[in-house]
């Protein structure tokens, strides 16, 4: 018993989901909630991977494509996306994904530092790596993903 | 409640007192001493004493007392209130703000001695006057008593009324038990029936009437009092009043004369109902009985009632009201701003729901004059009333960062050794508390500007023909659904070619920019942009205007600046009235719903072929009347679509830039007007360039409020931006 609640303290939660064709996760504590799609308001001379504002109970929600801020293909939003609500230290955002798979509870020595490939971005995009048996997946640092976020609270 | 909460408390009340202080000592300094002002100034003091020596804040208390003492002299002989002395109060009051704060945040006070030293030497004040500054409490409040235009009835008249009534006074239903017991509110009534006239029984007819009545009234009431009794039955009987002070001894009723004054009784509005009727101001709707006696009562009572004085007053003497007003203050609560918040809060939730109902209801096909759309509409105009209740709230004078201000300009002509002057107008105007908070910080920075940059030293002034002493003005006014701050100074302008060489050596500029005057001017808001040769100890170090333009834009507001060289610089500062909801104009255009304040829209028209115009460079106007307005392409603008070259098919939204002059806005469709509640963007995300915030729609979408001073300035850039590539070229 003792045990299992110590192996439990040392596990972590992730919230996995595909995008651009790849899996990648994000811890499950920064998770508020997932939801489908819904049509999104354009915001003007924003960049490209914000896709707008939606309107999430009375709070004005920015949405980011995911895909496109990693510079991978993407079809755009459309009905079978999926977004993932995060919380990033007081400001709320959405994340369009394709779709989310798995919630994995990952024990701590399963969790590998990025490794160094080209220093300056996997370093910036990437907190750490869940490498699994079969799998490998990036955890997305989520301070990289909306900057204009970052800029207003620097 | 523990002891912080009790202390929280008393520093709150601290600060009310304290602003309280400045603002007397402004009245002082300002419009010269007189003895209500003084009393407040020492109230305030005291109180703050008082406090201060229930938790034991030693400092506070000594350095009051002292205060407390000059104030004691100055209360007792105003000759000892000088410009010198009047400013060492003023240096004082500073310190007792100082160091209350530095007791709120427990740090230890610096500096006391010096204004002590001072204080006592100015005020010449020895031991001796502890002791009657200790004796002395509160000072006597003037209470008015209210008896302005009061009629003037000697106690204990006697009257002697008789009273007979018609048949025709039971036929309208009157009784004349009710008439007995109103004069017997009047005063001690003895009343006796004559029954001699009645006859025996079988002779008795019904329909004829048979008594009469004597009363004798001892009251302090007037003989109009009575009369208004006998309102009711007057034609249907016959009474005589005699007696009284006034003597009116025949006791013959002259009715006209009656009516008259009764029509003139509506100095004394102590009711509104009474005073809406007594508008009408004629006997006949007296006459037909719709009034009810208590209330014409009330009426000829009027002026003896205390509010109804001060109405008296008001009208006689404006002056005089405020004195009242102050003396009266309306009764408060002290409310938690987030609990204000939150209802704010829900109230922009209540009017998102109501445009979701609108647009139900408007979806099922109910028209216009269909109950469900009335009770809509009854419902919008509550929701309204609501609102501005809820909003009012909120509202608060500007007054108490105005008066901050006064504190600022002095401390910097101590720095600089300059001369300056603050003069304030406008004052009580009332803006959302939340704009008040956030004012505070901006205005300092451009007061302090002002007198450090903008006001020349003595010797330059007195070259200049100026007067040595400079003038701040600082002005507060409602100006079409926003408010305006200007801080203008009398000083030597911007010194537009200095500006220019420091831009060009902090690199914000190239050395071969081609620039107006007035992009000169907005230099000075650039970041990193500082003119001072030194690095004084005020302004100067380079975080200034640019600074001081972001937080004004942060509440939403807009900073312009226009300068005359010689004589002066003014800045101008345009806020919201509040920032929760606005009256919003929805447009279409290339597929997005966008949101236009109301307050900039002056009119809206369907361009015809005939008057579009192009003016050079693809740039078009339309004729508006004499004039030509350029048209600004929302859609391109905001880059939601390409840009246009035909507007014919387009709506063109007039409207008026910060400066009064108006563009056309270029959108497919108007979609409707209605109020839409302020959702921040910057919560989530950051500030959108040409949008100020967003809203939802009643169909749970969102829609962006357009800047349109952004909009038109961006216009305006790209313009400035091309002529100059022209230039170069």
């Amino acid at each position: 018993m003792d045990n299992q609640a110590h192996e439990k303290m040392n596990q972590e939660e992730f919230i996995v989901f595909k995008t651009g064709a790849q899996e990648f996760c994000i811890d499950i504590r920064c998770t508020k909630e997932i939801r489908g799609w819904t049509a999104s308001t354009r915001l003007p001379h924003s960049s490209d991977y914000v896709v707008g504002v939606i309107n999430l109970r009375g709070t004005i929600l920015p949405i980011v494509d995911l895909a496109k801020r990693m510079g991978l293909d993407s079809a755009g939003p459309g009905e079978r996306h999926v977004i993932i609500v995060v919380q990033l230290n007081d400001k709320l955002f959405g994340l369009l994904v394709d779709s989310v798979s798995d919630i994995l509870n990952v024990k701590a020595s399963d969790l590998r530092p990025v490794p160094e490939v080209n220093a300056n971005t996997a370093g910036n995009i990437f907190r750490r790596v869940i490498v699994l048996e079969s799998r490998i997946i990036c955890e997305i640092m989520l301070d990289w993903v909306l900057p204009e976020i970052g800029s207003i609270a620097a | 409640m523990s002891i912080d909460d009790i202390k929280s408390t008393f520093f709150a009340e601290c600060a009310d007192l304290l602003s309280e202080l400045e603002d007397g000592l402004y009245r002082i300094t300002s419009d010269g001493a007189d003895m209500d002002t003084v009393n407040a100034v020492f109230r305030a003091v005291h109180s703050i004493k008082g406090g201060a020596g229930a938790f034991g804040l030693d400092s506070l208390v000594s350095f009051a007392h002292i205060f407390e003492n000059a104030l004691d002299i100055v209360r007792n002989d105003l000759s000892t209130l000088t410009e010198s002395s009047a400013s060492v109060l003023s240096e004082a009051a500073d310190k007792l703000s100082d160091i209350v704060a530095c007791a709120q945040n427990d740090e230890p006070v610096e500096g006391v001695e010096p204004i002590q030293a001072k204080l006592a030497k100015e005020f010449h004040i020895q031991s001796s006057h502890k002791e009657a500054a200790e004796s002395i409490d509160y000072a006597p409040v003037a209470i008015s008593l209210g008896d302005l235009g009061a009629e003037e009835a000697p106690a204990g008249n006697s009257y002697t009324i008789t009273f007979k009534p018609h048949f025709d006074l039971y036929l309208r239903g009157h009784d004349p038990q009710r008439i007995f017991r109103e004069l017997r509110d009047l005063g001690t009534c003895t009343i006796s029936c004559d029954t001699a006239s009645v006859p025996p029984l079988d002779r008795f007819d019904p329909q004829q009437t048979h008594l009469s009545w004597t009363i004798t009234l001892e009251s302090e009431c007037s003989e109009d009092d009575i009369l208004a009794v006998f309102n009711w039955v007057e034609g249907s009987c016959e009474f005589t009043v005699t007696g009284g002070a006034a003597g009116s001894a025949d006791g013959e009723i002259d009715i006209d004369a009656f009516f008259e004054s009764l029509g003139a009784g509506d100095g004394g509005e102590a009711d509104p109902e009474t005073a809406e009727l007594l508008e009408f101001g004629t006997p006949g709707i007296v006459d037909n009985g719709e009034l009810a006696p208590e209330e014409a009562h009330a009426a000829l009572d009027g002026p003896k009632d205390a509010e109804a004085a001060q109405v008296g007053a008001k009208k006689l003497d404006p002056q005089n009201a405020r004195a009242d007003s102050d003396s009266k203050p309306a009764k408060t609560i002290r409310v938690e701003s987030n609990k204000v918040d939150r209802l704010i809060n829900l109230m922009g939730e209540l009017v998102i729901s109501q445009s979701m109902l609108a647009e139900k209801i408007n979806e099922a096909g109910f028209g216009t004059a269909s109950p469900p759309s009335l009770a809509l509409t009854e419902l919008q105009n509550l929701t309204r009333e609501i609102q501005s209740s809820v909003m009012s709230i909120r509202a608060q004078p500007i007054k108490p960062v105005f008066m901050r201000m006064s504190r600022i300009v002095r401390e910097v002509c101590g720095i600089t050794g300059k001369k300056a002057a603050l003069s304030l107008e406008g004052e009580f105007t009332e803006v959302d508390t939340t704009v008040i908070e956030g004012l505070f910080d901006p205005l300092t920075h451009m007061i302090r500007n002002a007198v450090d940059h903008g006001i020349e030293s003595g010797e330059k002034r007195r070259e200049a023909g100026k007067p040595e002493s400079g003038t701040i003005r600082l002005s507060a006014s409602h100006n079409s659904g926003r408010i305006a701050i200007v801080v203008a100074d009398d000083g030597a302008g911007i010194n537009r070619p200095k500006v220019f060489e420091k831009a060009v050596e902090k690199g914000i500029i190239a050395p071969d920019a081609k620039l107006s005057d007035q992009e000169i001017d907005e230099l000075i808001m650039a970041p990193g942009f500082s003119t001072a040769d030194t690095i004084s100890n005020v302004s100067g170090r380079g975080v200034g205007m640019d600074v001081v333009r972001q937080s004004i834009q942060s509440l939403g507001g807009r900073l312009s600046i226009s300068c005359e060289p010689g004589t002066g610089t003014v800045f101008t500062l345009s806020l919201p009235l509040t920032l929760a909801i606005l009256d919003g104009m929805l447009v279409r255009t290339a597929e997005q719903v966008l949101v236009l304040p109301i307050a900039a829209v002056l009119e809206t028209l369907k361009p015809q072929k005939q008057d579009l115009v192009e003016i050079a460079r693809g740039e078009m106007c339309v004729r508006l009347r004499n004039d030509l307005v350029p048209i600004v392409d929302i859609g391109h603008e905001l880059g939601f679509s390409d840009r246009k070259t035909e507007f014919s098919s387009s709506i063109a939204v007039i409207v008026e830039s910060a400066n009064g002059t108006p563009f056309a806005f270029a959108v497919d469709a108007i979609e409707a007007q209605q109020q839409v509640v302020i959702k921040s963007l910057e919560s989530n995300y950051c500030h959108v360039p040409c949008i100020s915030a967003a809203t939802i729609l009643g169909n749970g979408k969102i829609a962006l409020i357009l800047d349109v001073d952004e909009l038109i300035a961006s216009g305006g850039r790209r313009q400035a931006q091309k002529d100059r590539q022209q230039l170069v070229a």
